[in-house]
């Protein structure tokens, strides 16, 4: 096996002169915004006034005013200023990592009550202190009743980490045997010929099973399995039992970045991502939902080294990509060189903080008495903002609530004509679009009496256009988006749940009119759901002819 | 099951053919081709899994290993390259060393490095008595007249011709050794086969008739057949080879047997003189000649057929699989050779070439319990264990 390679990386980079290095530094706050981040570091663990400070909701804020709420913030800079001595970045790369986790908690395989019970971490630093014991049994699932889950955020890294550890028993010990007990051998990629390579020895014996107990065993202990390759329930005397701990991501339990934002310190909806920065694995890579903060290494997934290489390459270019963009004055994703940013009529402001809650980028601060402080290049355009917002007060210079609205003022509605319907569809241009394209193409058919309107995300829709839609006499409207929920796939991650929450409010508000809320829809499409576009459509048709012409046709 | 692997014995299989067997990843498309797998016994997946754990108790009572005739499909489907059918090979080779008694001559039958030795020990014996008797030569014309009679020489009174009184000496000990090490072997196999399978003490045990009858004779009727040869895909041709080597075996022994009689039994009887060379057209000498051409056109498509295998890389070259081949090659070859030397009339050279034919049917004899051979006995044990198991005598009928 190699020696690893960290040292002589960690010299390189202490080596460069265009790189500074801090060493036992923490991030107190990063305030400001990408291209002009102010970041204020200090000793590790120490505490300073310019601290990150928590989020204070609108109510607790009242509390706290009244005095019947002690101020978490107490002693702490408001999150607003800006540090006169902090230093000035262009854009930030999360790297800090993972630590290993505590598996005393599977009380069954006894870590922290058995001796000789450790984890891959422990095992490797006994491997580097001297030598491991000759007979060790890996377990690589926690096991017990009908438990095929793997450790939590173990990945592929720990079924790697088990084989190299295997190996360490056989190098140390002439007669070495090294068990390993897993639910998944995950191997991907070239490290299957790793695999194969360790399989090969004579010594190591792995098996598919689950481990119901580690129990003592005289001097030893003994690993119990069931369900194992052999047919039957397996009894191990071994030396020592190595556990796969997973990784943990620094960012689960830790806002770790300490965002001097409105939003709070920490990356919003982690238990979205199981506590990892990165927003989107497939389809945005590297970008957390801050923008010009980007992750890399472990607080993305539980990764190898070389992977953590691919990663750290990534993320930097994702950085320089955000500094040029912030330099011209333009979106940097995912709307990359969009040259508009959202335009606010402040004078019309109720300080209702609609927009400032809703941002999915936290793109929006604000002053003392509410009103929104917007920070252009934090913002990726999506347009949020202007579908929250009651007064209709935001848009851009191209795509405003006027825009659409005279788009829909355009459709020609049939008058007053039992047969002839007219049904309005918001399409979210970034997967839904497409795919009704890709639907046309295909030469599927569908129902004539639909008008497409496309918008730059559900979440822009402003409720504003349903109401114009209804009242110019439309006798539905459906909204196609993208699907949300943990596994979304909102370009800006929750345009589509936002939208689908506003269409609730807006339902009760028909019914106040007489009208069905069921006239109102929102549908969920993957980009590769064409072939489903034309049954969707068909069948909210059929519901609103069912349900007959819009009554106040014709007012 | 409380598991302790032995890692001798994985070290012991990699030797024997089996250096393929830690490759297996448990895919099991071994046991989708294999026509001896289950639903509840997946072979040979768990048996790969169990060489590769080093569980040879396991192993060796398991009457599937001695069931799997090694059509080759495993190997031939194999995405790994492990080979089980090598592997299957080398624990079969691993169990007749580990059953066999005296365990000083099963160890030395089953390496190859001990080949030259393997050899001496029955040219020292033969050469030994050939001494004893007399170290006969003949001339062209007592050669004519007696052949390889007066091999040990001759003498002049009513009883066991010499000749036939030291090949017994020599060939019925080899032989008889032989057979109670096959017995014990094939007892010990037994008793394995069912702890493992779990018949514990029968209520009721078949009688040595209903045994022979009911067991054994099916089996070997199945043997004769060929049947389970024809369900392989990947070795098909083999059976082109092993069934006219087989009945070369039969032809043989009856030949053998009649010899027996007629030398052992009838010359001792006053006034008949049935001392050899049989007669050309004898019905005895032809079945005899049409044999011997049966057993070396048939152990030929199997030497040719392994060499292929072991060309294409779906065999691996092993002394186990080699030395029977070589065996009875030499046997069927030194007895032709002899036989035309005899008919040519050249003494010397005949003597000679007599003398290795006596030297490879006493190894094929000697070694069978530990060497390929010994699969004679302990697949034919399998093959009757298998009709045991599933007979009334273990199986409740009446739950299945």
């Amino acid at each position: 096996m190699e020696t690893p390679s960290i040292g002589d990386l960690i010299s390189a980079v202490e080596g460069e002169s265009n790189i500074t290095i801090k060493v036992s530094t923490e991030v107190a706050r990063i305030s400001g915004s990408p291209g002009n981040f102010t970041v204020t570091l200090k000793e590790a663990g120490s505490k300073t006034e310019w601290d990150a400070p928590d989020k204070v909701t609108v109510d607790e804020q009242e509390l706290i005013d009244k005095g019947e709420k002690e101020d978490p913030n107490d002693g702490l800079q408001k999150y607003t200023e800006d540090n006169p001595d902090g230093e000035k970045y262009g854009a930030v790369v999360l790297a800090t990592g993972w630590i290993p986790a505590d598996v005393s908690q599977y009380e069954h395989l006894g870590h922290g009550k058995l001796k000789n019970v450790v984890t891959n971490a422990e095992f490797e630093k006994l491997a580097k202190e001297g030598k491991v014991p000759g007979n060790v049994a890996f377990i690589q699932s926690p096991g017990a009743a009908e438990n095929d889950n793997d450790f939590p955020y173990c990945n592929s890294v720990t079924s790697m980490v088990a084989l190299k550890q295997a190996k360490y028993v056989r190098e140390d010990n002439a007669d070495g045997k090294a068990f390993i007990i897993y639910q998944h051998m995950r191997t991907p990629g070239n490290t299957e010929l790793f695999y194969k390579g360790i399989q090969d020895d004579d010594g190591i014996f792995l098996t598919k099973g689950t481990v119901s107990g580690v129990e003592e065993n005289g001097t030893g202990l003994t690993v119990k399995a069931d369900d194992t390759l052999l047919g039957e329930s397996l009894e191990l005397n071994v030396d020592m039992v190595v556990l796969a701990a997973g990784m943990v991501p620094t960012t689960l339990d830790n806002p770790t970045i300490n965002l001097a934002y409105r939003q709070g310190p920490e990356f919003m909806d982690l238990d979205l991502f199981d506590g990892y920065a990165d927003s989107h694995f497939i389809c945005f890579p590297y970008e957390t939902r801050r923008t010009g903060v980007y992750a890399s290494g472990g607080v993305r997934k539980a990764e190898t080294m070389e992977e953590t290489i691919d990663d750290a390459t990534g993320a930097a270019l994702k950085a320089i990509q955000c500094i040029e963009s912030a330099n011209r004055g333009v979106a940097v994703h995912p709307r990359s060189g969009d040259q508009t940013f959202p335009e606010f009529f402040f004078s019309r402001c109720t300080q209702c903080k609609r927009c400032t809650e809703e941002c999915p980028f936290g793109a929006l601060d604000d002053d003392a008495k509410g009103t929104p402080l917007p920070n252009p290049t934090r913002c990726r355009r999506c347009g949020t903002c202007m579908g929250a917002c009651p007064e209709r007060i935001i848009g851009f210079k191209d795509y405003s609530i006027d825009l659409i609205g005279s788009m829909v003022k355009c459709i020609e509605v049939p008058d007053d004509d039992e047969d002839k319907l007219r049904i309005l569809a918001f399409v979210c241009e970034n997967d839904a679009y497409p795919a009704l394209d890709m639907s046309g193409m295909h030469r599927n058919k569908m129902n004539k009496l639909v008008r497409f309107i496309p918008v730059r995300c559900l979440g822009s829709m402003n409720m504003v256009w349903i109401k114009d839609a209804l009242s110019s006499g439309m006798d539905g409207a459906i909204l196609l988006g993208c699907k949300y929920g943990d596994d979304y796939q909102c370009h800006f991650v929750k345009g589509s749940e936002i939208a689908s929450r506003r269409m609730e409010n807006i339902g009760e508000t028909l019914s106040t009119l007489g009208l069905e809320p069921e006239r109102v829809a929102v549908r969920q499409i993957a980009i590769s759901d064409y072939n489903k576009i034309p049954d969707i459509m068909n069948e909210f048709v059929e519901e609103i002819i069912e349900m007959g012409p819009n009554p106040f046709k014709g007012f | 099951m409380n598991v302790q692997p032995d890692l001798d014995f994985i070290k012991d299989m990699k030797s024997a053919g089996g250096d393929t067997l830690k490759k297996c990843y448990q895919c099991a498309t071994c046991s989708v081709v294999c026509p001896l797998s289950s639903d509840g016994d997946p072979f040979p997946r768990k048996e790969m899994i169990m060489a590769q754990w080093g569980l040879k108790d396991k192993l060796i009572g398991d009457p599937n290993v001695m069931l799997c005739h090694q059509c080759g499909d495993c190997t031939a489907y194999c995405p790994r390259g492990a080979k089980p059918g090598d592997v299957l090979g080398a624990i079969r080779a691993y169990t007749y060393k580990a059953l066999g008694w005296p365990t000083g001559l099963a160890k030395l039958a089953s390496s190859g490095k001990n080949l030259p030795i393997l050899i001496l020990i029955p040219m020292i014996i033969i050469g030994i008595f050939w001494k004893i008797s007399g170290s006969h030569v003949p001339t062209v014309e007592e050669f004519a007249r007696n052949g390889y009679g007066h091999f040990f020489g001759h003498w002049n009174f009513y009883w066991l011709s010499k000749n036939v009184f030291f090949i017994d000496i020599i060939m019925l000990p080899a032989a008889g050794l032989a057979a109670f090490a096959a017995f014990k072997g094939v007892t010990a196999l037994w008793q394995k086969m069912s702890e493992n399978a779990g018949v514990g003490d029968a209520t009721f045990r078949p009688s040595a008739i209903q045994f022979i009858t009911q067991f054994l004779f099916p089996a070997m009727v199945e043997i004769v057949q060929h049947n389970r040869f024809k369900e392989c895909n990947a070795n098909e041709d083999r059976v082109k080879g092993h069934l006219p080597l087989l009945l070369s075996f039969v032809a043989l022994f009856i030949v053998t047997a009649y010899s027996a009689f007629t030398q052992d039994v009838l010359s001792l009887l006053p006034g008949i003189n049935l001392h050899g060379p049989i007669s050309m057209w004898n019905p005895i000498k032809i079945l005899a000649n049409v044999g011997a051409i049966a057993l070396i056109v048939g152990i030929g498509i199997l030497w040719a057929n392994r060499s292929q295998k072991e060309q294409e890389g779906q065999a691996t070259k092993t002394f186990y699989d080699w030395f029977l081949i070589w065996e009875i090659m030499a046997v069927g070859v030194t007895g032709l050779l002899a036989e035309l030397l005899r008919l040519v009339g050249l003494p010397s050279l005949g003597y000679i070439v007599y003398f290795l034919h006596l030297v490879s049917v006493m190894m094929l004899f000697m070694y069978m319990p530990y060497t390929k051979f010994a699969h004679i006995v302990y697949r034919t044990a399998a093959m009757a264990f298998e009709k045991y198991r599933q007979s009334a005598f273990v199986k409740d009928p009446l739950e299945g």
